[in-house]
């Protein structure tokens, strides 16, 4: 019996000891997994902003068929109680898009800054665009703080259109510098994995297959430095913008970028045959 | 004797009935009924006992199988696909897990899949009549 009480303290010391433990143990994995993961510190700033942006341009969306709808009532009916409701839901629709603007406009700062592969000085430059651009929607938001009239916001949207081309050009030049950063990132590390493979497997193996792989492993070297030539191109495009500004050369690198990407992928294809040679 | 015992045929009137209470002359100083109860105690205890190890034991395994499970699934704790989670871990280990990590990134880095375009607001809301 005492024997049997003792088995019974001990199971229930087990169970206890291990119902306890279990919860640390899955902590300490996901912290080891966060470890893996590469720049966690603004990723999850990142995630957050992303999730409020999505609100605020769904909730943009709303407010901007409300205020279409008033509008139109306006339009048709001419009456006081239509001018008041559409007063009203004009600069809610404002109130919402400079909303939107803000928000996109962190969310592609901390995008920038964790974004690998961009000159210093070319990203401390777009990253000062950006907060400038912050600044003039805040004093824009100001300038909504209050309820206005018809003339007031007429005002309001006057103003509204030099904000537009500052925003524009901050966050083209931002999504220029994210998309080559991006693939040169790529190119960089794809150039340091051939040149790892090519030192310990070009000179591995049988005698018959060294030649085939030494002339494998040039050309995947010769694709991924021709590959410079296109972003040459397009780093002179983003350093010289024309008359259309940012958002021209935006649109002008567009094939380049296209160009980059699919001969990286030629090269990563190039790679994985390398692979298995 | 009740009349009922009467209608039995087969029994003489001398023959003692089975049924008839044992002479307590004859009686065990140490009651048999006690005993039997200390031993049912002792078994029904035995049986509580068994079950709760059994019920403990079967508890532990359901913990250790659920951890187990956890481990196994590195897709629990995340709630919805987006670019953060995309990300490839660090570099290291063999070539072909670096190439997977490289292949994974170009993906992501597609000028064609604009991840952030421009928001799509209307840039003349007013309430005036526009040209």
């Amino acid at each position: 019996m005492v024997k049997i009480k003792k088995i019974l303290l001990g199971v229930l010391l087990l169970a206890g000891v291990s119902f306890f433990l279990t919860p640390f143990s899955l902590f300490a994995q996901e912290n080891q997994k966060k470890d893996v993961y590469a720049q966690p510190s603004l990723s999850a700033e990142i995630r957050q902003l992303r999730l409020q942006y999505r609100s605020e341009l769904a909730e943009y969306r709303n407010v901007e068929n409300l205020y279409k709808i008033a509008k139109d009532q306006y339009e048709q009916l001419g009456t006081l109680a239509a001018l008041e409701d559409g007063v009203q839901s004009t600069q809610k629709a404002m109130v919402a898009r400079d909303k939107v603007l803000h928000t996109y406009l962190r969310l592609l700062r901390l995008e920038l800054l964790s974004q690998p592969g961009i000159e210093i000085s070319q990203k401390k430059n777009a990253e000062e665009n950006l907060l400038a651009a912050v600044e003039s929607v805040e004093s824009h938001q100001a300038l909504l703080g209050t309820e206005l009239d018809r003339p007031g916001l007429l005002d309001v949207a006057q103003k509204f259109e030099p904000l537009l081309t500052q925003v524009e050009e901050a966050s083209f030049q931002t999504l220029s510098l994210i998309s080559i950063g991006s693939l040169q990132t790529i190119q960089d590390k794809a150039l340091i994995l051939r040149d790892d493979m090519e030192e310990e497997i070009a000179t591995a193996g049988g005698a018959l297959k060294a030649g085939a792989r030494q002339r494998s492993f040039a050309e995947t070297a010769r694709l991924l430095s021709d590959i410079k030539e296109y972003f040459d191109e397009v780093e002179d495009r983003y350093n010289n913008p024309n008359n259309s500004g940012y958002k021209g050369v935006y649109r002008s690198i567009g094939d380049h970028l296209i160009t980059i990407h699919s001969s990286l992928a030629k090269a990563l294809g190039y790679i994985e045959e390398l692979l298995k040679i | 004797m009740s009349n009922q015992e009467f209608t039995n045929q087969t029994q003489f009137i001398d023959q003692s009935s089975f049924k008839q209470e044992p002479d307590e002359a004859f009686v065990p100083e140490v009651p048999v009924e006690t005993q039997d109860e200390n031993s049912l105690v002792q078994k029904k205890q035995k049986k509580l006992i068994l079950f709760g190890v059994g019920g403990l034991v079967s508890l532990l395994i359901l913990i250790i199988v659920f951890t187990l499970l956890r481990r196994q699934s590195p897709t629990a704790a995340q709630d919805e696909p987006t670019l953060e989670t995309q990300l490839t871990p660090v570099m290291v280990g063999p070539f072909a897990q670096r190439l997977k990590e490289l292949q994974n990134e170009l993906e992501i880095a597609d000028p064609q899949k604009l991840d952030l375009p421009f928001p799509p607001i209307d840039e003349d809301i007013t309430l005036e009549k526009m040209n």
